[in-house]
């Protein structure tokens, strides 16, 4: 087992090389001169040849393109993405406790996501066609089917405004982290929980379930064994979804006005602030892989098959 | 006394209404093996399942089943899940796939023993280890660890005969033990259920495809078609004097599938 860690770890190496290369080259292409956009970025007047030659030198834009990278590369590993063109403050201050913000939110919903899903999921494959399974299947379908800055347009004004129970908006203790996280959830646990539903209806007709009705053993025993198995191929859906929600927070962001990632990268977008859009795009990729390489892991440990490599 | 009683047994799917198992009875006494051939899709398993009360949820089923003259039938679920591995045992087709594939074989094997006897694990231990000989498992201790992928098809058929030797069961269904296996671990797992035969007091029912097995081993033969009993009656008899056309097809068909069979018993079983 060990030995699979360490083999999958090694292997996350290039990769990680390779899509942190991918994000330098793609930010890299856009059509201006990265110089020029410094410039009008920081609302220089008249920009003049001797101007963009003289930020060249500074930021290093006339070196190489693999030096550039390299560079940047060895700065990143440092959090250190440079200074915000906008800002003008280092990238990592701004994106820092952003990240926190973002991370936070994520995590919390996450584990929201999975238990009632992995709940829902189980109800629904233990009463099959039953009007629990249609009730909460129709349920969970409409409250993904619906917007999310619609349901949280609604859930504001009801439990806010309406109710005054909760915060509007903003970052405030742990009251405000309610209606994101339900609203994040509602939109991933309809989802999600089919998954387990339907792992879990494929493995009742799976003869280990058969052999061991046969053996006499009590129900609760055998929905135990299917979940096992079950969860293994929610393992590597429930892991993806993590850096899903990281980098798809952007709405929801809005509505509850949460000061993250997602907040961040659009201002930034709009502003073209290139280091702060760079470190940003990194950071989404970073967590896909890191991710990627959890759910392997974990499935390993969970499916004595994989780990034995066949 | 007759240890199993089955009668007018009838088979059918809830939703289409079409009946898969028409009207069949017959009994098994102590000790004796019945063998139950037909060709694919003829109702064997299902038969056999309906026996143990597992058929799938779709399909449902009438008639009386007595084992020990006690009315299964009529047994709550609770009471027929306590039958089922400590008086009725099943051995299925495919031992790569009987077992959770996640966990190890020892798994499901205390799990069962717990649930039937109160075992401790080290208990449990114990009296596999005296079953697993029988069956010719070597290094018993190391199979126990294994994964079910780790094992061979053989070896897991044996592991389940194993662990019905265990149990000690009143009928061991064995639905096609050795239709999934290559010929040499065919013959090992014959050999072990005509040591069953030989050495414990326990009825088999024996589904199988393989005449030429059934020969061997079986005292009474159950001939199905279409969901229906065509033949029933002693093995002897039988293949002397087949009366239903689809016996006597069955009987003079089987040389060919039974071939390889013959070669690795080394034996003469006529044809
Ligand atoms: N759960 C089920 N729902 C509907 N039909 C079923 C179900 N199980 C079995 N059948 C049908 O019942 C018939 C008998 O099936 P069964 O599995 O008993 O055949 P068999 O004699 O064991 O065949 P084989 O030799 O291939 O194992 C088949 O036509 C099959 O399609
Ligand atoms: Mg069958």
């Amino acid at each position: 087992m060990g030995i699979y860690i360490m083999k999958r770890m090694l292997i996350t190496l290039p990769l990680l090389l390779a899509v942190s290369f991918l994000t330098f080259v793609l930010i890299s292409f856009s059509p201006m001169e990265p110089a020029e956009v410094v410039l009008r970025a920081q609302e220089v007047p008249v920009i003049t040849e001797e101007l963009i030659e003289q930020t060249n030198e500074k930021l290093g834009f006339n070196k190489p393109f693999i030096v550039q990278y390299f560079h940047w590369l060895i700065a990143c590993l440092q959090l250190d993405f440079g200074q915000s063109y906008v800002k003008n403050a280092p990238v990592w201050s701004l994106m820092g406790p952003a990240f926190m913000n973002t991370f936070k939110l994520t995590v919390i919903s996450s584990f929201v996501i999975i238990a009632f899903s992995v709940l829902f999921g189980v109800l629904c494959a233990l009463n099959e066609r039953t009007a629990v399974d249609r009730l909460l299947r129709a349920l969970l379908f409409g409250f993904t089917a619906v917007p999310a800055y619609w349901l949280g347009a609604i859930f504001i004004f009801v439990f806010s405004v309406k109710l005054d129970l909760l915060p509007t908006s903003g970052m405030d203790g742990a009251k405000s982290y309610i209606l994101p996280v339900t609203v994040i959830a509602l939109g991933y646990i309809g989802l999600y929980f089919r998954n387990i539903r339907s792992a879990m209806l494929n493995n009742l007709n799976e003869d280990y379930v058969l052999y061991g009705r046969a053996s006499g053993l009590p129900e609760n025993k055998i929905t135990m064994h299917i979940l096992r198995n079950s969860l293994q191929v929610a393992i590597s859906i429930f892991c993806m979804a993590i850096p899903i929600i990281l980098g798809g927070t952007v709405v929801i962001e809005n509505v509850f006005a949460w000061p993250g990632l997602g907040s961040l990268s659009i201002s930034a977008i709009l502003s073209r602030d290139f280091p702060v859009i760079q470190a940003y795009v990194l950071i989404v990729a970073v967590a896909f892989v890191v991710f990627n390489m959890m759910s392997d892991i974990l499935n390993a440990t969970f499916n004595p098959r994989i780990r034995d490599g066949n | 006394m007759k240890l199993l009683e089955v009668k007018h047994l009838k088979v059918w799917e809830v939703q289409t209404g079409n009946v898969i198992v028409h009207d069949t009875s017959f009994t098994l006494e102590q000790g004796q093996c019945l063998a139950i051939v037909g060709e694919s899709g003829s109702g064997k398993s299902v038969t056999s399942r309906a026996i143990m009360r597992l058929n799938n949820k779709n399909l449902q089923q009438t008639g009386e089943i007595f084992l020990k003259n006690e009315a299964l039938h009529l047994l709550s679920e609770k009471h027929m899940q306590r039958k089922r591995g400590k008086n009725l045992c099943m051995i299925l087709q495919n031992g790569m796939t009987a077992f959770d594939p996640s966990c190890l074989i020892k798994v499901h094997l205390y799990e069962t023993l717990h649930t039937h006897f109160g075992w401790s694990e080290n208990e449990s231990e114990q009296a596999l280890m005296q079953v697993m000989e029988k069956v010719n498992l070597k290094n018993p201790q190391e199979i126990l660890h294994k994964y079910p992928h780790q094992l061979s098809g053989g070896m897991l058929q044996r592991m389940m005969i194993a662990l019905a030797l265990a149990l000690e069961p009143d009928i061991m269904i064995a639905d096609e033990p050795t239709t999934a296996l290559d010929t040499i671990s065919q013959y090992e797992v014959v050999q072990q259920f005509i040591n069953i035969r030989q050495q414990m007091n326990c009825a088999i029912i024996f589904i199988s495809h393989d005449l030429g097995v059934v020969r061997k081993i079986a005292d009474k033969v159950l001939v199905m078609k279409d969901g229906e009993v065509v033949e029933q009656g002693d093995v002897q008899a039988i293949f002397a004097n087949p009366q239903h056309d689809y016996t006597k097809y069955l009987i003079a068909t089987r040389g060919a599938i039974n071939d390889h069979f013959k070669k690795v018993m080394g034996e003469n079983v006529p044809c």
